[in-house]
């Protein structure tokens, strides 16, 4: 070990020796092996360091040499550790603190589900809590390829599941498969017929007879791929059907008609300062509730959870309630407003359905402003996919009985 | 044997013969660093000398901010700008 490790490990002192003989007492240590190290002449004497334990064998030497030994500087593991006896108590609290966060890393606290759009969060989360995964169950006997196993059997429109453990949050990503691929799981064979109304753009079949060509105009409820295909023999004639789940890629150029009314008069609500209502604190499922919310008013809530990191959520969450006041005046819009907030609601509802639809190719929506009242209407172009597979209906084959 | 071996052979009997006979060792780094083995006792410390007492007479090792980084049984090591090692001088 090299000497600094070792004066570090096991303590040393750095001390002046001053006195009748210093120099005797340096070569004494000599001679009992005690070894002294960064020795240097100083005004007053001089300074050495020596190990902790050669340090109580210099009495002796001392007294032959009648040098007066002082103690600078005292350092190394057991100084440290004498000193952090006072502190005991906090360190033990720090250790605790420790042991405590590596146990909570033990859990799952926090479930998050992104990419779902038709099922929602509390039916996954109804469906997780069914299979005993929720929050606040170990880390450990959690399998993400089974939960994600589990989902794609339990919600057959997911294409896609991924589970991933990330500190202590459970993510759970799920990709939703559009409404022509087969939803009812047990259909084997089946149709796909209109769910929308509008003029066809492209189609492309995979399985299945296409009815309906592109440019033609379709009403829902029309049948847009047969699953039923007739199997012909010599004489053109149909012998029997075969029978198919219809697949195929069916875009619909649709429109949405978009209508905004807003008047120039209307109720304004000036809000008050906020003030806080209730506290809630929750540990796990344990919630304490400090003060109440009134029924009546709105409401604005704040919720905090503790966490370490991104990826470590604690346990514990602290939920704010304030209530804010607030008075109606009647107020009105000038033109400009009354233009401004009709655009804003018109670009919500854009952002709404561009959401919902493949593509938006166009709108023709304009803003009216009348004596009163002003007016955004028009209507937004779309192209989205089409077809909803339903079971196809079995047609009868007639046969000619040749009675002689 | 090897010429190798013989040729280190030969370098390690010359310390052999000086450490039965009680003579001091000195062992130089560039001009920062010595050690010296083998000697007696310490007799003058000052940031500017360092003698020894050996076998041989004094040792005294000249130069500026001289400083003793380990001193044993064994060996002291001499840490500093050395400008000088001379035997002789006041015991």
């Amino acid at each position: 070990m090299h000497i600094k490790e070792r004066l570090k490990r096991y303590g040393h002192v750095i001390c002046r020796i001053s006195g009748e003989e210093p120099l005797r007492f340096l070569n004494l240590c000599r001679s009992q092996d005690i070894c002294l190290y960064g020795v240097q002449k100083k005004e007053d004497g001089y300074l050495c360091a020596m190990s902790l334990q050669d340090f109580f064998r210099i009495r002796n030497i001392r007294r032959l040499a009648g040098v007066h030994i002082r103690i600078i500087r005292r350092k190394g593991l057991p100084f440290l550790l004498k000193k952090m006896e006072k502190r005991s108590v906090f360190f033990l609290g720090i250790a605790l603190c420790i042991a405590l966060l590596g146990i909570c890393y033990g859990f799952i606290w926090d479930i998050r589900i992104d990419g779902n759009q038709e099922i929602t969060n509390e039916n996954i989360l109804r469906y997780l809590q069914s299979t005993q995964i929720k929050c606040g169950m170990i880390k450990k006997n959690v399998d993400p390829h089974s939960i994600a196993a589990d989902l794609r059997n339990a919600f057959p429109s997911f294409s896609w599941v991924s589970v991933e453990k990330t500190g202590t949050i459970l993510k759970i990503q799920v990709e939703e498969a559009r409404k022509n691929v087969s939803i009812q799981e047990n259909v084997q064979d089946g149709s796909l017929y209109a769910d929308k109304e509008g003029e066809i753009a492209s189609v492309i079949t995979r399985s299945g007879i296409c009815r309906v060509q592109e440019g033609e105009y379709i009403y829902p409820g029309d049948l847009l791929v047969s699953g039923e295909i007739p199997v012909l023999d010599d004489g053109g004639n149909v012998t029997h059907y075969a029978y198919c789940a219809a697949d195929a890629d069916i875009v619909l150029n649709t429109a949405y008609a978009y209508y905004d009314r807003i008047s120039y008069a209307y109720q304004k609500k000036i809000y008050e300062k906020p003030r806080l209502s209730a506290v809630q604190f929750g540990f796990g499922e344990q919630q304490l509730k400090i003060g109440e919310k009134e029924k009546n008013g709105e409401y604005r809530v704040n919720a905090w959870h503790f966490r370490l990191s991104e990826a470590f959520i604690l346990p514990a969450m602290v939920t704010v309630y304030e209530a804010v006041p607030f008075t109606v005046y009647p107020a009105s819009y000038t033109r400009q407003e009354a233009s401004k907030v009709l655009q804003e609601h018109f670009s919500e509802y854009y952002e709404q359905l561009r959401k919902k639809v493949m593509r938006i190719t166009a709108n023709d929506v304009k803003i009216t402003l009348y004596q009163d009242y002003a007016v955004a209407y028009g209507i937004v172009y779309t192209e989205e996919y089409t077809g909803a597979l339903a079971r196809t209906e079995k047609s009868i084959i007639e046969t000619e009985r040749n009675d002689s | 044997m090897t010429d190798k071996r013989r040729k280190r052979v030969t370098d390690a009997q010359p310390s052999f013969s000086y450490y039965a006979k009680g003579h001091p060792m000195i062992t130089m780094h560039g001009r920062e660093t010595v050690y010296v083995e083998n000697f007696h006792r310490l007799f003058r410390l000052s940031t500017t000398e360092i003698c020894l007492s050996s076998a041989l007479g004094p040792l005294c090792i000249r130069g500026k901010d001289l400083c003793i980084t380990s001193f044993s049984s064994m060996e002291i090591h001499i840490r500093g700008c050395i400008s000088s090692i001379s035997f002789g001088g006041e015991g």
